[in-house]
């Protein structure tokens, strides 16, 4: 078990925006959290990138519990965390922005991962010193990404990617989602689209105003009544 | 033109240190969006450091220079940690009023440390030696304060243009939230942000010192004033602002007298007529001359 | 320097607690005390200023108080001093002489020293009918047409001829520059008495530059200055603003005398100027190498009881401690508009300054000495009087 979280309880203020919540994630996989707006999920991911601190509960991840950690340190374990919004930096260049995220690391790691991004999105590589800015919404996005393959993740937790962007584009980034997987990165994808993130994803979760209402694989789910009449607008 | 190159020198003079100031008003309100009213005070416990470097340890200008700068950056992120960074999530106003408070301890705080009477550096801190030109005179000191002051300048542009540490920097000035998902420590930004504007003023302060050598614990609430406005005229939170401003301010401070009275004008108007021309471009480019309008984000 | 640092923390202490009570004999049965407001630049740009006031003033009471205090129908008071800061400040000047007069019933003030509080103070110790005797104000509007203040120092209109006619005899000055600050009232008065009495003279006033209160950087003025080619350059400024003026007029290549007025009197003016003040000239009230007994004796007891030479300060705030009293005897009643006439009646008073009488606005008449900055000390070079004084 790479990654699990145990009866998590989460709040803002006197707000409780989750209650209780446990799920796991395995080496490999790709699982999703699906469910609506204000269901929670985002507040899961921002609680396991340490932006959050729980009320009460374990966020284990190969060992360590990173409920109580700082964010900054939680990067250092290989655990990035792709935000909603993709919240890149406008001021900085392509480049600068993808060199910040590798702020921990140097020397030829840092150039080797800053090459591999620009491998997975040939448009970042062209707009290199271009101001973030002056991209469109899906360069942004595979920015956002970009910079989470250079914080170096075992563990890539990302948030609504597709927020925003056209169908096609969407679609384009969720296959490189798949092939940033193949090749060793495991994904917590929290998506409103549960239709493409049940497409992507081995397994899933439907969260329902803080709780987990359903699990199951991805297929089991898809098929699953509650979720047709939910999710997918069956 | 000997006359006017003379007087070109003296804004260049009066200006680098206006603008060697300016910069870490600008640095912090970049990164904090907090606008550092002890800033001014920082500045004089710089220069106040350079008493202590060059009379209480004897030393030369150089290391007296050095330590006033790591003392006094020191100091600037010491202020941050214990005044500031308890208020981060507080309102402005209270902020606000903690940096006044600040400004006004370490007045008094020098004040009853030194005494009221004025000081200054020994006479062989720098032996003044002044050069002609064609009529031209410039000394060693004019030299020294504004080719040190670009100097620094680069040095901190380099810094904030080329290193992981800058980018972290201009990126938290951009998107507090997302920085520390890059495994930046937002703290240790901060701090940074303190050390070298703070490492600054001191710098400003030992070469305003040298200038104008007549030290006294207020004299960092007049010229903090100056350089805050420098700073936002130039655009605050860019440091090419904070220097193009504080260049700008010089200037016309040293203009306005030296033509003015051609146009029937005393050198009683300089003010006036100094902050005049500055709010005239605040009104043209409400966010300075670099600034560029921040977006709202929620 | 650590010495001078604890009286002024003394003085600031002393102002803490508000009176100050000097130890006086145990056998003078005192029957009531007489109140004196003292107000003073303890802290601000000029705080030496203010510690030489409070020196004198402490010193002058002990003094008077030692002999049994002041003599009232042939009963003694005892002499209670109550120092305010100003902050050299002139709305605070005006705050703590409204509240020495109203809330602490003081029978005179003493201070303030420079024109810029003294001029506005004046006009509220005139409006409260309250003497104040302004030891070192040399600006004519502290008094003019009010008949409730004095002043222990001579007149502006005087010190501008004087120094005047010193640059045409000893520099054959035959144009000139002014630079002062066009915000205070005593550099601006003096830098205007002395523009027009150096114009009579035949001088030619090439430059009269001005800059404002907490400037620093006067660099631009002084190239207009230079640029005019002046003989000589007069700044009537404060010993804080001399060696930046000097400092910064050498460095422009200004090779010419720079030559000052009595605000230059503070011997910190040599600490902080160093070389570039040497061999300067300044027209002051006195000088401590030619003083007559009364003034032997004052700086004989000041420097043991200090450690220091007094400056002009002291000493003036010490003539006008004298007068006080002197009135006070005189007039030998505690009503205030006795006293006010007793100090516009004393016709030739002999103080450390020298001899001195008054005229009709509360003025003294009395005669001014030219110092030099000589091996980093103040030394006498010259003196100049007004026609026809001191009597014969």
């Amino acid at each position: 078990m790479l990654f699990s979280v145990h009866d998590l309880h989460v709040s803002y203020g006197s707000i409780k925006a989750v209650h209780g919540v446990s799920f796991d994630v395995d080496e490999g996989e790709i699982v999703t959290l699906i469910g609506a707006n204000g269901a929670g999920k985002s507040t899961i991911l921002n609680t396991i990138a340490g932006l959050l601190r729980p009320d009460q509960g374990e966020i284990i991840y190969q060992g360590t519990n990173l409920a109580r950690m700082n964010a900054h340190d939680v990067v250092r374990l290989g655990v990035a965390l792709v935000p909603e919004g993709r919240r890149i930096f406008g001021n900085l260049t392509v480049y600068e922005n993808l060199r910040l995220a590798g702020f921990q690391i140097s020397g030829q790691e840092l150039e080797r991962r800053i090459e591999r991004a620009f491998e997975y999105f040939p448009r970042l590589a062209e707009r290199r010193n271009q101001l973030g800015d002056t991209l469109s919404g899906g360069e942004q996005q595979m920015l956002a990404v970009g910079r989470a393959l250079v914080t170096g993740g075992r563990l890539m937790l990302l948030d609504e990617p597709s927020m925003g962007l056209a169908p096609i584009l969407v679609q384009h980034i969720f296959e490189i989602l798949a092939e940033i997987n193949q090749r060793g990165t495991t994904i917590l994808l929290v998506e409103q689209n549960a239709h493409m993130a049940l497409k992507l994803a081995n397994r899933g979760y439907v969260l329902e105003t803080g709780s987990i209402v359903l699990s199951g694989p991805s297929a089991e789910l898809s098929a699953s009544p509650e979720v047709q009449r939910a999710y997918l607008g069956g | 033109m000997e006359y006017f190159i003379q007087q070109l020198l003296n804004a260049l003079q009066l200006g680098s240190l206006y603008a060697l100031i300016a910069l870490g008003y600008s640095m912090v309100y970049g990164v904090l969006l907090l606008i550092n009213f002890a800033h001014g005070d920082i500045f004089m416990v710089g220069a106040f450091l350079g008493v202590f470097g060059s009379i209480t340890l004897d030393l030369p200008f150089v290391p007296t220079l050095i330590l006033s700068m790591v003392l006094t950056g020191l100091l600037g992120v010491t202020i941050e940690r214990v005044a500031y960074k308890p208020l981060r999530q507080a309102s402005r106003l209270s902020v606000v009023i903690t940096a006044l408070g600040v400004g006004l301890l370490l007045e008094n705080g020098m004040l009853a440390l030194t005494g009221a009477n004025p000081r200054s550096y020994p006479q062989d801190f720098i032996t003044t030696t002044v050069y002609n030109f064609g009529g031209v005179s410039i000394s060693n000191v004019k030299i020294l304060i504004i080719v040190l002051a670009a100097v620094l300048f680069a040095g901190l542009y380099t810094i904030v243009q080329r290193t992981k540490w800058g980018m972290a920097m201009r990126a938290i000035s951009y998107d507090k939230f997302a920085v520390p998902l890059m495994g930046v420590s937002q703290d240790q930004i901060i701090s940074l942000t303190f050390l070298l504007g703070a490492g600054l003023a001191a710098a400003g302060g030992i070469l305003w010192g040298v200038a104008f050598p007549v030290l006294n614990p207020y004299m960092g609430m007049r010229v903090g004033w100056k350089a805050f406005i420098a700073a936002v005229v130039g655009g605050i939170g860019d440091i090419r602002g904070a220097a193009i401003g504080g260049l700008l301010l010089g200037f016309i401070e040293i203009m306005v007298p030296a033509y003015g009275a051609s146009f029937g004008i005393s050198s009683t108007w300089r003010d006036p007529i100094a902050f005049g021309l500055l709010l005239i471009i605040l009104v043209v480019r409400p966010t300075g001359l670099f600034g560029v309008a921040r977006r709202q984000k929620v | 320097m650590a010495k001078r640092f604890i009286s002024l923390a003394l003085a600031v202490v002393m102002v803490a607690l508000g009176t100050f009570t000097v130890a006086a004999q145990d056998d003078c049965d005192f029957v009531g005390e007489v109140v004196i407001g003292v107000i003073a630049p303890l802290t601000g740009d000029i705080p030496k200023v203010g510690q030489s006031t409070v020196e004198a003033a402490r010193m002058a009471v002990e003094e008077v108080n030692a002999e049994c205090g002041l003599t009232i129908d042939d009963e003694n008071y005892e002499v209670v001093i109550i120092i305010e800061d100003n902050e050299a400040k002139a709305e605070s000047s005006v705050a703590v002489a409204t509240r020495l007069i109203v809330e602490e019933d003081v029978i005179a003030i003493i201070g303030p020293q420079a024109s810029k509080q003294a001029v506005p103070t004046g006009q509220v110790a005139n409006d409260r009918e309250t003497p104040m005797i302004s030891p070192w104000s040399t600006n004519p509007a502290t008094t003019l047409d009010r008949p409730w203040v004095f002043r222990a120092a001579f007149l502006d209109p005087f010190q501008g001829p004087v120094v005047a006619g010193f640059v045409v005899s000893e520099f054959g000055a035959e144009t000139a520059a002014v630079l002062y600050d066009v915000a205070s009232d005593y550099p601006k008065g003096l830098a205007e008495n002395f523009r027009d009495a150096a114009e009579a003279a035949g001088v030619d006033v090439v430059a009269f530059e001005s800059f404002t209160t907490g400037d620093t950087d006067f660099s631009s003025q002084l190239t207009s200055i230079i640029a005019a080619n002046p003989d000589v350059l007069f700044t009537p400024q404060y010993y804080n603003e001399v060696p930046l003026i000097v400092q910064q007029a050498r460095e422009l290549g200004f090779e010419g005398p720079i030559v000052g007025s009595d605000s230059w009197g503070t011997p910190d003016l040599i600490e902080l100027c160093g070389e570039a003040c040497e061999g300067l000239f300044f027209s002051t009230h006195y000088a401590p190498d030619i003083a007559t007994e009364v003034g032997q004796t004052f700086i004989n007891a000041y420097e043991e009881r200090y450690g220091a030479k007094p400056d002009d300060v002291a000493a003036l705030t010490y003539d006008a401690f004298q007068l006080l009293f002197t009135a006070i005897e005189d007039a030998n009643s505690l009503d205030k508009a006795d006293i006010r006439d007793a100090l516009a009646n004393i016709e030739l008073f002999e103080g450390v300054t020298g001899l001195m009488s008054f005229d009709e606005q509360g003025d003294p008449i009395k005669c001014a000495v030219i110092i030099q900055i000589k091996d980093g000390a103040f030394t006498y070079y010259d003196s100049a009087c007004p026609a026809g004084f001191p009597p014969e």
